[in-house]
């Protein structure tokens, strides 16, 4: 057992101050990661901040910018009317996410914040997590913690290594992994707001400050950083310019089981043709990298093209040049290309 | 007649509700918790444990390793779902493997506890991969002939005019049934009790008794509703073993309850297969040769078969047949029967390569088979019990519109969306147990059955009901079943589709006696139903109980016996993802008389999902390097969800077999499974072009 203390706070200033004088404190909100992270031992916090009864879970439009609270629950997002009407490939994304029981729970902050899913972050999760040869005998008489993780997995032990590397390479990151990482990043509504330049409106001790939604990410994956928040730091709310990219992009999610599953690969994003060739083009990537994945080379390469299948597949192999497959993600490559002809060429109506 | 009526299940309310009491709701006083403390290598010698610092965790009564427990392997009765005990010896054969046992007061305790064991290992090299080891399969002995040989396939073969060959493969694949195991085991004296999740009380029984060197009869085992099974709960397993022993070495009762993750490596899983498939053909499509050899992942020690040439042996007319069935010894937890075993992976391997006989011939995959229908067993010689499979192609393709089928791939869409059509055909032998019941009829006219049966949730509380209301005239609503018990007649598992035939014969023979014990109370026979109480009354008897039995005669050796079906599947791909949906499936099944139309449509509805999920989603990935089967919980083990799942229409050929069971039935438990991974893969090959020889397909 590790014993946590719990504290409900009432505002972001509160949460942040209560974190302020404890380095382990984290964050809860809708639960749905945090708990599972709590009872497999990924985090193990002494100080548990319920962030439930906070405020900043509203939905509000102007002129210029839809503005999401962090703590905005999934399902109330894609449901709400001006997210419909502004930017419809955000209730595209949340409606593709998990399970409609999970969307009630989830916020959308913490959508963003979710944890990859490979297999090997996860670890062995048997009720005892005993034996671990490499490190028995080795491991320090005074560790605190049980072994964290049977398998090697840089993210949860740093230096033990990547197990997929040698392991099971079917989920694996094709742009963007480290030598020490191939992990993915999990969420479908990252790639939608990627792609629609979102900003990100951080609160912590030193105030407040916009981020851009890809800098919550590092651009390579790197197991010592899941994101580039700061101690102590929150969301509180996701700021979409109002346009023609929200109003245009779809999102595209390719994933084994009918519902209820992590993409294979995913595509956001939309065209603009005039006279016959590619104005304006956005296009990003989900399944692919420890990040959402913006496809700016592809973009780059559609611009003035013809809108064909052709050129699509050209754009994504531009995208992919810099790719580093394994054996068993190979796959990859053509379904992403499949994702995103799809996605440009035949996209996904509105409900 | 209550037999044939579509009565609602007797257990659903409960279910539905939270009513019922599972496993893990009993509540003993006094019980400790188990927890395993589990291997993480794939192989390897456990070479010295310090427990000093988890020994100081508040709770904790004891840490066992190895030889401390008094039980000893290998378990000889086929019950064990392996031979080999935990915790009898250092070896370590597979990955999640228990190396030691922690027992504290709450089940927090023992998990932090366990996580607190310094367990060290001498890494012993790990093989886990079946493709790269499929030069070192073995045949072993077990309870079916491994391997069957009838005429010459190689002269078969050389006459053919078409021959096609094909390596086939199914994947690993976990039975996830929802209700983790939990086993409760409590001593009084030399008596155990044991409460767990299992098909077979018996079963328990009689492999408890082996490993604790204890009498059968000093053993009683019980279960309640079981959630879900399919497999998993139909042997023994370590956990049940252990419990047993901890609570004997510790005088107090001792409860495990496996997690998610340890379902993934506790209580087996089907393992894959690689099958390698020839058949030879005339050209008006007769089969001259069929050859079937399948490999299985195999435990280090412990011995599974899953044959996968079983069906071939019988599933068509062939004067040339010749089957196999291997094993690949493997650092992996023991397999053990999923539904639907043996069949279910190698039907898969025949009926695709049916489809592609079918169409180097030009023959239409339903003409295919019927050209080459059996009417006696081409292996044994024997004839069938009763085979309504005709019936079945006919029904199915009818209903499924299969005549509108245009034969060339790529030919049917609806609008940009590629269609496929695809069928095959399903066989699997039938099991019967022998299997006793009591029944007791009271002064007020209720009526109980007690057997040692189980509900896992396929509707046996329901028919049983049924049958018994069948004889005695009552109603089914007056009649209450006790099951899940050692003390009550002694039934068979409830596995192999085959407790209908078995339980509820029994329960028939039961009910006859009694009717006959009434009339002989009443002097007179014809007595109406509404006179039974009266009779007791003027015996001035409170109640009146009779026990029947029934087992498989001797004679009835003299046929084959098998369920059967038909099913067809539309799948429906996008032309540029090419990701593959079913979006219709008709299945048409021959498993004899029909006790329960309602019930015996969710077990064949079942199964077609279940199916559905071995064509397209299920594959337990392992870890090259440990052995670990990876997912380790719903979110890393794809099980068809309700998106997956598309209209599904079942249907049943009218049949009564008298030579299966007294009833007239046979199992309908898992023939719906069965077909539909070829079924799958044959309607992606008509919408696409690619001929997909591995399930779950990935294209």
């Amino acid at each position: 057992m590790h014993p946590f203390e719990y504290r409900k706070v009432a505002s972001a200033a509160e949460a942040i101050a209560q974190s302020a004088d404890r380095r382990d404190a984290i964050y809860l909100a809708g639960g749905t990661e945090v708990v599972n992270w709590l009872k497999d031992g990924i985090v193990t916090p002494s100080l548990l901040i319920d962030l439930s009864a906070c405020e900043f879970d509203r939905v509000s439009l102007d002129a210029e910018t839809l503005s999401i609270g962090g703590l905005a629950r999934m399902a109330t997002v894609a449901a709400d009317p001006a997210v419909q009407q502004i930017a419809p490939a955000i209730t595209q994304a949340i409606e593709a996410s998990a399970s409609p029981a999970i969307r009630q729970m989830a916020t959308i902050a913490g959508n963003l914040l979710q944890r990859t899913r490979c297999p090997y972050f996860l670890g062995a999760r048997h009720s005892a997590l005993g034996t671990r040869p490499s490190a028995l005998g080795t491991r320090p008489a005074s560790a605190e913690r049980r072994v964290p993780s049977a398998e090697p997995c840089n993210r949860r032990v740093a230096g033990s290594g990547c197990g997929v590397v040698a392991g099971d390479q079917v989920g694996a990151a094709i742009l963007g992994a480290s030598p020490g990482c191939v992990a993915t990043h999990p969420s479908d509504l990252a790639v939608v707001l990627a792609v629609l330049e979102a900003e990100l409106v951080v609160q912590g001790e030193a105030g407040r400050r916009i981020l851009g939604v890809e800098a919550l990410y590092p651009v390579t994956a790197d197991p010592a950083v899941e994101n580039t928040l700061l101690r102590g730091e929150l969301i509180t709310a996701v700021r979409v310019p109002v346009g023609r990219a929200a109003g245009r992009a779809r999102y595209l999610k390719i994933r084994r089981r009918a519902s209820f599953d992590f993409a294979l690969v995913a595509a956001a994003g939309y065209w603009l043709v005039e006279d016959g060739v590619v104005a304006d083009v956005r296009l990003g990537f989900g399944g692919v990298a420890a990040r959402p994945w913006r496809a700016r080379t592809a973009e780059a390469h559609l611009i003035g093209r013809q809108p064909t299948a052709e050129s699509v597949a050209r754009a994504v192999a531009a995208e992919l040049a810099n790719a580093v497959f394994l054996p068993g993600n190979r796959y990859k490559a053509d379904l992403l290309a499949a994702a995103a002809t799809k996605l440009l060429l035949d996209p996904p109506g509105l409900p | 007649m209550t037999i044939g009526t579509p009565l609602v299940r007797q257990d659903a309310v409960g279910k539905v509700t939270g009513a019922a009491r599972f496993g893990g709701d009993r509540m003993v006083d006094g019980a400790l918790e188990g927890v395993l403390v589990r291997s993480q290598v794939g192989a390897g010698e456990v070479v010295a444990f310090d427990v000093a610092r988890a020994l100081q965790v508040a709770g904790v009564v004891r840490i066992f390793g190895a030889g401390e427990l008094g039980v000893t392997g290998p378990l000889e009765h086929w019950a064990a779902g392996q031979a080999t005990v935990p915790l009898s010896d250092h070896r370590i054969r597979h990955h999640g493997q228990p190396v030691a046992m922690v027992i504290a007061d709450t089940r927090a305790a023992a998990i932090e506890a366990a996580g607190l064991v310094q367990v060290t290992v001498e890494p012993g090299s790990v093989r886990v991969s079946l493709p790269e080891f499929l030069d070192q399969t073995i045949e072993i002995k077990d309870w079916a002939p491994t391997h069957s040989a009838v005429g010459d396939v190689a002269a078969g073969l050389e006459g053919a005019v078409v021959t096609v060959t094909g390596r086939y493969t199914t994947a690993d694949r976990h039975h996830l049934a929802m209700e983790p195991s939990v086993v409760v085991a409590e001593w009084t004296g030399g008596d155990l009790e044991l409460w767990t999740s299992t098909q077979w009380v018996f079963g328990v029984r009689a492999a408890l008794a082996q490993a604790l060197g204890v009498a059968a009869d000093r053993i009683r085992v019980r279960t309640g509703p079981v959630g879900g099974g399919f497999g998993a709960k139909g042997s023994t397993w370590p956990h049940e073993i252990l419990a047993a022993a901890a609570a004997r070495v510790l005088g107090r009762p001792v409860r495990i309850r496996l997690s998610r993750a340890e379902t993934f490596v506790a209580h087996g899983h089907q393992p894959a297969t690689v099958q390698d498939v020839t058949l030879g053909a005339a050209a008006d499509g007769t089969l001259l040769a069929i050859r079937h050899q399948s490999v299985s992942a195999a435990a280090m020690d412990d011995d599974y078969v899953e044959h996968g040439s079983l069906g071939s042996r019988t599933m068509y007319r062939c004067p040339n047949i010749e089957t196999r069935d291997r094993i690949v010894r493997l650092h992996r937890p023991q397999p053990t029967f999923m539904r639907a075993p043996h069949e279910g992976p190698g039907m898969t391997g025949l009926e695709i390569a049916m489809d592609e006989l079918a169409e180097r011939l030009a023959i239409d995959p339903v003409e295919l088979r019927l050209r080459n229908y059996a009417d006696a067993d081409p292996t044994s010689g024997k004839p069938f019990s009763s085979k309504k499979l005709r019936d079945c192609y006919t029904l199915a393709a009818d209903a499924f519109g299969w005549s509108r089928r245009t034969p060339a791939v790529g030919s049917m869409r609806d609008g940009p969306s590629l269609i496929g059509w695809g069928m095959a055909s399903c066989l699997m032998s039938t099991f019967r147990f022998g299997g006793a019941a009591r029944i007791i009829i009271r002064r007020d006219g209720s009526v109980r059955i007690e057997t040692g049966s189980h509900e896992i949730g396929t509707g046996v509380s329901t028919i049983l009901p049924q049958i018994a209301a069948d004889v005695l005239g009552v109603d089914p609503a007056r009649i209450e079943v006790a099951l899940g018990d050692t003390t009550l007649a002694e039934a068979g598992g409830t596995f192999g589709s085959a407790t209908t035939i078995g339980v509820g014969s029994a329960v028939h023979a039961a009910a006859t006696k009694l009717r006959a014990s009434l009339e002989g109370l009443a002097g007179e026979p014809g007595l109406e139903p509404a006179e039974y109480s009266e009779v007791l009354k003027l015996r001035q008897l409170d109640q009146l109980a009779e026990v029947g039995s029934w087992a498989p005669k001797r004679e009835e050796g003299a046929f084959a016996m098998n369920a059967y079906g038909a099913v067809f599947v539309e799948v429906r791909l996008d032309p540029i993802v090419r990701l593959p949906r079913v979006s219709r499936c008709v299945g048409a099944y021959s498993v004899g008389r029909i006790i329960n139309p309602r019930t015996a449509r969710s077990q064949a509805v079942g199964g077609i999902i279940w199916g559905i999920g071995q064509a397209l989603l299920e594959e337990s990935r392992i870890d090259p390097v440990s052995g670990r089967f990876i997912a380790e919980g719903f979110g890393g083990y794809r099980v068809p969800c309700n998106a997956d799942v598309p209209d599904i229409e079942v249907m049943f050929a009218e049949e009564f077999d008298g030579h299966a069971s007294v009833l007239g039935a046979r199992g309908v438990g898992e023939i719906g499974t069965i077909g539909v991974g070829a079924a799958v893969a044959n309607a992606v090959y008509h919408a696409t072009g690619i001929r997909i020889r591995d399930v779950p397909v990935r294209i």
